[in-house]
């Protein structure tokens, strides 16, 4: 799982400009599933058979989201700075001095109009200096529509923890692609759907679509989650390395108590290691794929992460692995 | 004026709050006349014109579909209440500044079919105190004059629910009359392009290889889009937008804040706080207008709510692109903008369809 995280967050995947990394997924997951398509919103779907025969078979959909926040030029300065708007929720005062990388390639870094006062940094204080002498030189390399993110890493820390960006969430992915590889050679009797969706950093748009067109019985959501155990950290009972997440509300949704339940009792089950999950602020396309055609029974298992949205995230292997175990567990019960 | 502009005007003129769109579909009805192969109404009340397809690429057993969607609905206000004064209590009908409100007329259309006129009032300067002057008075203290003196006379007049829009006049004016100031620019514009666009598929026909699915849609101002439900009825592969796009091209704005400009042609936009819109579509509209010589501009901000997101996000999704006119001042009764820009949007509209390749 760490060489599939190193490839992911080697690659840009701003909300609506989600190719590449689709691309890359598109080639690991195609050996592993009978069909391999993006939908018109982008997302992409790998669909694995199922062994029952049919009529018998429940669509199953996994979903896990490829995009991740970053920012689009609005204009170049007369005197070559970059102006930019964001694109999902960023944090400015932890994104500031920090460098970004363009969809071509550049470099720049994102600073905030001297002056400004930490806690008043925002979208129309800062600027990305690609270190052009004017407008023109600027414009060279940079034009209004192309966007950038700040540039992906990934370290290892102590045990199976890893810090970097951008783990929301790519780990999703990887959880799907570690679901898939286990799937390879036995399959379970109901047909899956891996859903790589677009979008989920501006409003869960291409989740719902991805369930609409595919019209599942039941779904699970991937992604990362709060946690309660950094200092200064909000009541939350959920840690990094406590094992995997079953959610039970997050503000977008509630998630369907049985089906979380019935989660947690083939964890203990099986040994694999877990706990319930409340996140206080934040939505999922957990929420998405429930309110779709006439309603979807879902759960979500989630990857507690450490300082989401900032320049670098905190998680632990080891739980993103106790989802995917998780969940091949369930699909055979 | 040309066969454009005296249209537009028809169009601004005609009475349209959110949810009360019959005035408009009534004129868009009788423009297209005999120009489409079908037009026919939904529930919540959208006009749908079809253009049927022809040609090789046309698959006449199951045809792919084209949605072009303009909204009909203006900004307006619904009287609420009559005071024992005889004043009107009223609510706004969509997002407006109270700033653009104070002395404009208001022209309430009764569910009785009369209409009324009503002047918003405010306090004369001579009368307001320093702290009167230093703040902008909110919708809630303000109230309709409609001469009535009395609550009774008040309530003989106009019914709780009746509806009213800017009573302004449609006007040319600046250098060769090349600006439009008039209500409800924000989306008469595009239904007059939609028009224009359906007109010139019906005098000289060309091969298309979808059918389109011109949509004059409802509701667009107060949130609950029309649009959104129009999608699901014609189930279409691809959707355009046409808009109008609030600009703020004006003194003493910084670059970035400006959005676009009047006169620097029809607008593309890449996002807004509804969708990312399909990135395909917009380069096959951006080589459109550069292979065809029609001005263009992107878009520099990336708000702005439009139907643009429900049409995307309907059934599986579908690819939607945004095309707009640029307009300032929209939701006043003195919206202005460039019939030059107009013209480019609607050329750039007919343009692509003509020559689809994305």
């Amino acid at each position: 799982m760490l060489n599939l995280m190193k490839t992911l967050v080697s690659v840009r995947s701003i909300s609506g400009f989600e190719k590449a990394v689709s691309d890359k997924l598109m080639m690991t997951m195609a050996p592993l599933c009978d069909k391999v398509y993006n939908d018109a919103l982008g997302s992409l779907i790998c669909v694995k058979n199922g062994t029952a025969p049919d009529g018998e078979r429940k669509k199953i959909m996994l979903v896990a989201h490829m995009d991740e926040i970053g920012f689009m030029v609005t204009m170049v300065e007369d005197n070559g700075f970059i102006r930019v708007q964001p694109i999902g929720g960023i944090n400015f005062t932890a994104a500031a001095y920090t460098a970004v990388t363009f969809g071509n390639g550049t470099r720049g870094i994102l600073i905030p109009e001297l002056g400004t006062a930490p806690n008043d940094i925002n979208a129309s204080k800062v600027y990305i200096d690609i270190g052009a002498k004017d407008k023109k030189e600027a414009e060279k390399k940079v034009k209004i529509g192309d966007q950038c993110a700040l540039d992906g890493q990934l370290i290892r820390l102590c045990g199976k923890k890893i810090a970097g960006r951008p783990l929301d969430d790519r780990i999703g992915c990887a959880v799907l692609v570690d679901i898939a590889e286990k799937l390879k050679d036995t399959p379970c009797k109901d047909d899956v759907y891996f859903v790589f969706s677009t979008q989920e950093e501006v409003g869960m748009r291409g989740a719902r679509t991805a369930a609409f067109g595919i019209m599942p019985d039941l779904g699970i959501a991937y992604d990362v989650t709060g946690t309660g155990d950094a200092l200064g950290a909000g009541p939350m009972v959920c840690s990094v390395g406590g094992g995997a997440a079953i959610k039970l509300k997050d503000s977008s949704l509630i998630c369907d108590r049985d089906f979380a339940d019935e989660l947690a009792q083939i964890a203990k089950a099986n040994d694999i290691k877990y706990q319930f999950e409340i996140l206080l602020a934040g939505g999922t396309d957990t929420a998405a794929m429930q309110m779709t055609g006439a309603g979807i029974k879902v759960a979500a298992l989630s990857i507690p992460t450490r300082y989401i949205h900032s320049g670098t995230e905190l998680l632990d292997l080891a739980d993103a692995e106790a989802c995917a175990d998780l969940t091949v567990a369930w699909l055979n019960k | 004026m040309t066969k454009g502009i005296e249209l537009i005007k028809r169009l601004s003129l005609a009475f349209g709050p959110s949810g009360w769109e019959d005035d408009v579909r009534a004129v868009i009805r009788e423009e297209i006349g005999k120009a489409a192969d079908s037009i026919t109404e939904d529930r919540v009340g959208n006009l749908i014109v079809r253009v049927k397809g022809r040609g090789l690429d046309y698959n006449a057993s199951k045809p792919a579909r084209m949605m072009i969607a303009a909204h009909m609905d203006e900004v307006g206000f619904m009287v609420k209440d009559v005071t024992d004064e005889g004043y009107l209590k009223f609510s706004p009908i969509g997002g407006m500044d109270p700033r653009v409100l104070c002395g404009r007329h208001v022209m309430i259309h009764t569910d009785k079919g009369t209409e009324v006129p009503a002047m918003i009032a405010t306090k004369a300067i001579h009368l307001q105190s320093a702290e009167d002057r230093a703040k902008a008075t909110p919708t809630k203290k303000m109230y309709f004059d409609i001469g009535a003196r009395t609550k009774e006379e008040g309530f003989k007049a106009v019914s709780v629910g009746d509806c009213g829009v800017f009573d302004s006049d449609f006007m040319t004016f600046g250098k060769d009359g090349a600006f439009l100031k008039g209500k409800a620019l924000d989306d008469r514009l595009g239904c007059a392009a939609l028009i224009e666009a359906i007109r010139d598929l019906h005098d000289s026909p060309c091969d298309l290889p979808f059918d389109v699915y011109f949509c004059f849609t409802c509701n667009e101002e107060i949130g609950i889009s029309g649009a959104g439900v129009a999608a699901f009825t014609v189930e279409p592969d691809m959707a355009l937008l046409v808009e109008a796009c609030a600009v703020n091209d004006l003194p003493g704005v910084p670059g970035a804040s400006r959005v676009a400009s009047l006169g620097g042609g029809c607008v593309l936009t890449l996002v807004d706080s509804t969708a990312l819109y399909d990135q395909s579509l917009t380069a096959f509209l951006r080589h459109t207008a550069e292979d065809q010589g029609v001005r263009y501009q992107i878009k520099q901000g990336t708000g702005d709510v439009t139907d643009g997101g429900f049409i995307q996000r309907s059934m599986a999704g579908v690819k939607t692109a945004l095309l707009s006119v640029p307009v300032r001042y929209t939701h006043s009764a003195a919206s202005v903008a460039r019939y030059a820009d107009y013209e480019s949007a609607r050329d750039l509209l007919i343009a692509a369809l003509r020559n689809w390749k994305a």
